[in-house]
């Protein structure tokens, strides 16, 4: 018997060593000046706009860019707060302006200093530490021929009694689901806590993530989905299906930017300054609307795909300073979770 | 109970003329009187590989939360208690009917499955019901939704006899199905291995003595899922405890949450590491509460040396008892199998998606973790049992089920809360790039041990009981003792173990939230990043496809180890 354990452990320890011995990643020996690039995972993905636009950086910058990916953007912060002064990161590129806060705390970020000329968004954009890469809209959307009479505002899909099955995401572990907490509190200000209770009836569940709420939808299970204004894009040019809409309300609309920043601790920031730099022109810029299904910040209204120019946009966009945010998700969250449950 | 069935053992070994004529054992206790192999070494010596396996996993978890601690830097934590206790609250409910229901259904299932040794489709059903365990909790989810949904096929048939069912699904009975379609094919699973060890000689004998089917389960069976039924459900309870994504999605509101979901806010949205680990460490201190009274409820009857042949039940053929059984797989049959097939179904439209140098590499890293990760977790899982059985035979039972007791303990400590924690102890000592991989593999052996060891454990015990003495008294020891006592009773149940772990790490996220880099994308990984970016129809492929790996896994465990039911005829 210890035989056998003996020799167990004995194969699986030389099996694992093996793996850590070929599997680490080889460090390229060369002198090109190698940049950092922490992001999140789906961001590099097979389909994400992270593969061309390494691909073209590295064709114009002399350099190598090395992706490090962590599941998400929530993760990404946290990594980051770990490693602190000694992280590798010369530049941090998805963190959102739910998190730009708690990221601008950490002290780890210096300013950009890229003149950055007229972004595509529809709010100013003033932050000296962060630049936008993309933004959308979050809305509601819905399939026509599922549901032929949306509700017209979000006055409506509250105050309706038979208003349409939604699924929504959990605003404790989810960014849209945060982006609807912030969005309800703009349109209903103090008045937020009862009409999340007049919503909650309508509310088929609440997911951990986007992922879930989605395909929930798309399985049938809701009228509509909290997702952003540029989803129907990826129905029509991927699928050829024009029956998937956002719902515009004249409200306004809650809004998600992307945004990167140069770290602190960088020995490259010439480089680092090159990227963001590249991060708002065409090469990068025109990654975006089809691999990440954002806005990109950098690109005018015209040279987008058409099927994006074609999306109807809302009048009013709705975006709360990332400090007023940060004092108050607590108490926010606190509130629709009073709410939700009464 | 155990007294009741020892007059069937004597006899019945007699009966099959072999030299062994052992006094059984009554009480647990009497036991320890006898003592199969004098220890040269001292117990201490020969509890090594269990202390060992002990000291990997509490170093793991206690790396973990010394990491949390260093990252906290000495802030302090304050907690919602309110918030916490409404949540505790729920949680302990759903765990403690999930559990039940889990267990009451996994017995039966077993039983019937004992008693129906031969039917049609009876591998492939097994084999299902492995996959049903093992798969990813959203993958699983979704197989739910599109059967019992509001536009799932249930809701879909009900409206064409004009009944609405709408989202009934949404709150505590989703979250219960969830956990019963999960959990009651593992119960089942380990039931099902300890009823295939119950000695032949007792079926001759009860059909000698014409016993009906009523006692033979009250003489036979109860004693023997009664011993297992207790670390099952700690295991069961534990995993209910900690559930997560699959909670939230079907619990139809945020008052269906747990823990973990007030855990992994603090990591991600508050980046606040003290209050990530005392919540880590109240969940950890919860499921131990919860599962130390497990100690004291493990009774073991001692057996005695059976001959090993496989003798049939005599209770299949009444009718009474084939209603029932047919009754129990129908329910297990309909709980389990639609789900499956609407995972199958999804997966079909995006086949083509599969054929993609990622999903190749993804496969192949999968399989580079998960089976250097199966061997450790089993190598683990029999450090673990063979000094369980030690203390056993020494009659210390309360110390040898604190052997294997933390093993299951791992699973109660958040995985983003351990992936944090050993990433800010690990940093400084190595670059956490080139550690990813073994430390997602020893993560994920650890992940995989308690349900290796709830497999193996009970037939390295059972060897011991039978033939220990035997194998003292004639002096077979070392590799000898192995290949002539251990091996043939245990070659079945450490090769389902290894199918077990290696699908288990398969369908594992692991710790790799604070780890990728980027490169190492596993078939989870895959498939959550093709949802994340719209692919669903792609992402249901990669779901299949982890299925169908998983699936041939377990049907050729079956096949190289021959189901010891479906031979006994």
């Amino acid at each position: 018997m210890p035989r056998f354990i003996h020799s167990a452990a004995a194969l699986s320890l030389a099996v694992a060593l093996t793996l850590a011995l070929t599997g680490a990643p080889a460090r390229a020996e060369d002198e090109k000046p190698v940049l950092t690039v922490y992001t999140y995972s789906s961001f590099i993905s097979e389909w994400g706009p992270g593969g061309p636009i390494k691909e073209r950086f590295e064709a114009e910058c002399g350099c190598e860019l090395e992706w490090v990916s962590t599941d998400d953007a929530g993760t990404l912060l946290s990594r980051l707060k770990l490693e602190g002064e000694g992280t590798d990161a010369d530049v941090v590129l998805g963190l959102d302006t739910n998190l730009m806060a708690e990221a601008e705390a950490t002290g780890l970020f210096q300013p950009h200093g890229v003149e950055a000329g007229a972004l595509e968004l529809p709010v100013p954009w003033t932050d000296a530490t962060f630049l936008p890469f993309d933004w959308g809209w979050f809305a509601f959307v819905y399939d026509e021929t599922r549901l032929p009479n949306p509700p017209e505002s979000l006055t409506a899909l509250v105050e309706a009694e038979d208003a349409p099955a939604i699924v929504i995401q959990d605003p404790r572990t989810s960014s849209p689901g945060l982006g609807l907490l912030v969005w309800m509190k703009e349109v209903f200000g103090d008045g937020a806590g009862d009409a999340w209770a007049k919503l909650a009836p309508k509310v088929v569940t609440v997911t951990q993530g986007w992922s879930e709420a989605y395909g929930l939808f798309l399985e049938g299970e809701a009228d509509m989905v909290l997702s952003y204004t540029t989803s129907p894009a990826y129905h029509q040019i991927v699928e050829g299906d024009d029956a998937k809409k956002a719902a515009i309300f004249p409200e306004g609309h809650g809004m998600q930017v992307e945004v990167a920043g140069i770290t602190r601790v960088t020995d490259n920031a010439e480089l680092a300054r090159a990227f963001l730099r590249f991060m708002l022109s065409e090469p990068f810029q025109s990654a975006i609307p089809e691999r990440n299904w954002m806005y990109p910040a950098g690109l005018p209204a015209a040279s987008l795909p058409p099927a994006f120019g074609a999306l109807p946009t809302p009048e009013k966009s709705l975006l709360t300073a990332p400090e007023q945010f940060a004092e108050n998700r607590r108490t926010w969250i606190d509130e629709w979770l009073a709410a939700m449950s009464r | 109970m155990a007294r009741r069935h020892e007059p069937l053992s004597v006899p019945a070994t007699h009966d099959a003329g072999t030299a062994l004529h052992l006094p059984p054992c009554g009480e647990v206790r009497r036991c320890g009187k006898w003592r199969w192999r004098r220890p040269r070494h001292g117990l201490a010596m020969k509890l090594l590989p269990g202390f060992a396996a002990l000291v990997l996993i509490g170093g793991v978890v206690l790396a973990g939360f010394a990491g949390l601690l260093i990252a906290a830097g000495g802030e302090a934590a304050d907690l919602p208690w309110r918030y916490v206790a409404s949540v505790v609250r729920f949680t302990v409910l759903q765990a403690t009917l999930s559990t039940v229901l889990s267990i009451l259904l996994g017995a039966a299932l077993a039983l019937a499955l004992a008693r129906r040794a031969r039917f049609p489709g009876r591998d492939a059903f097994i084999a299902a019901l492995n996959l049903a365990s093992v798969l990813p909790q959203v993958v699983a989810a979704f197989g739910i939704v599109a059967v019992a949904g509001r536009a799932g096929w249930l809701g879909e048939s009900a409206r064409l006899v004009g009944l609405e069912l709408g989202g009934w699904i949404y709150g505590l009975p989703g979250i219960l199905i969830a956990h019963v379609f999960f959990n009651a094919p593992l119960a089942a699973r380990v039931f099902l291995a300890v009823l295939a060890a119950v000695p032949g000689e007792h079926w001759r004998l009860a059909a000698q003595l014409g016993m009906r089917p009523l006692a033979l389960f009250r003489l036979i069976d109860w004693p023997v899922l009664k011993r297992e039924a207790p670390a099952l459900a700690a295991l069961i309870f534990l995993l209910c405890f900690t559930s997560f994504a699959i909670v939230l999605m079907l619990g139809g509101g945020p008052r269906a949450a747990t823990l973990e979901v007030a855990i992994y806010e603090s990591v991600r949205f508050d980046v606040d590491f003290a209050r990530a680990g005392l919540l880590a460490l109240l969940q950890v201190l919860i499921c131990l509460g919860f599962a130390l009274p497990v100690l004291w409820l493990v009774r073991r009857p001692g057996e005695s040396a059976a001959i090993g042949a496989a003798i049939a039940r005599p209770d299949t053929a009444l009718p009474a008892a084939r209603a029932v059984d047919a009754v129990v797989l129908a329910i297990a049959a309909l709980l389990v199998l639609p789900p499956l097939l609407a995972v199958a179904l999804a997966g079909i439209a995006g086949l083509a998606s599969l054929i993609s140098a990622d999903v190749a590499r993804a496969t192949l890293t999968s399989f580079a973790i998960a089976i250097p990760a199966a061997l450790l977790a089993l190598a683990l899982a029999l450090g673990l049992a063979v000094s369980a059985r030690r203390l056993v035979a020494s009659g210390r039972i309360i110390r040898a089920s604190a052997m294997t007791l933390p093993a299951g303990l791992i699973l109660a400590v958040p995985p983003v809360a351990l992936s944090a924690g050993l990433f800010v102890v690990l940093r400084p000592i190595a670059d956490p790039f080139a550690l990813s991989i073994p430390l997602i593999i020893l993560v994920n052996a650890l992940m995989a041990l308690p349900f290796v060891l709830r497999q193996v454990e009970p037939p390295i015990v059972l060897s011991a009981e039978r033939y220990g003495p035997l194998a003292e008294s004639l002096g077979i020891t070392g590799i000898w003792r192995l290949k002539l006592v251990d091996w043939p009773i245990l070659r079945r149940p450490l090769l389902a173990a290894l199918a077990i772990a290696t699908a288990y790490s398969l369908g594992d996220l692991g710790v790799a939230a604070f780890f990728g880099s980027g490169n190492l994308v596993t078939l989870p990984l895959l498939l959550f990043e093709r949802m994340g970016a719209y692919r669903m129809a792609e992402s249901a492929s990669v779901a299949l496809l982890l299925a169908i790996l998983v699936l041939t896994l377990f049907l050729a465990a079956q096949r190289w180890s021959g189901d010891p039911l479906a031979r006994s005829r």
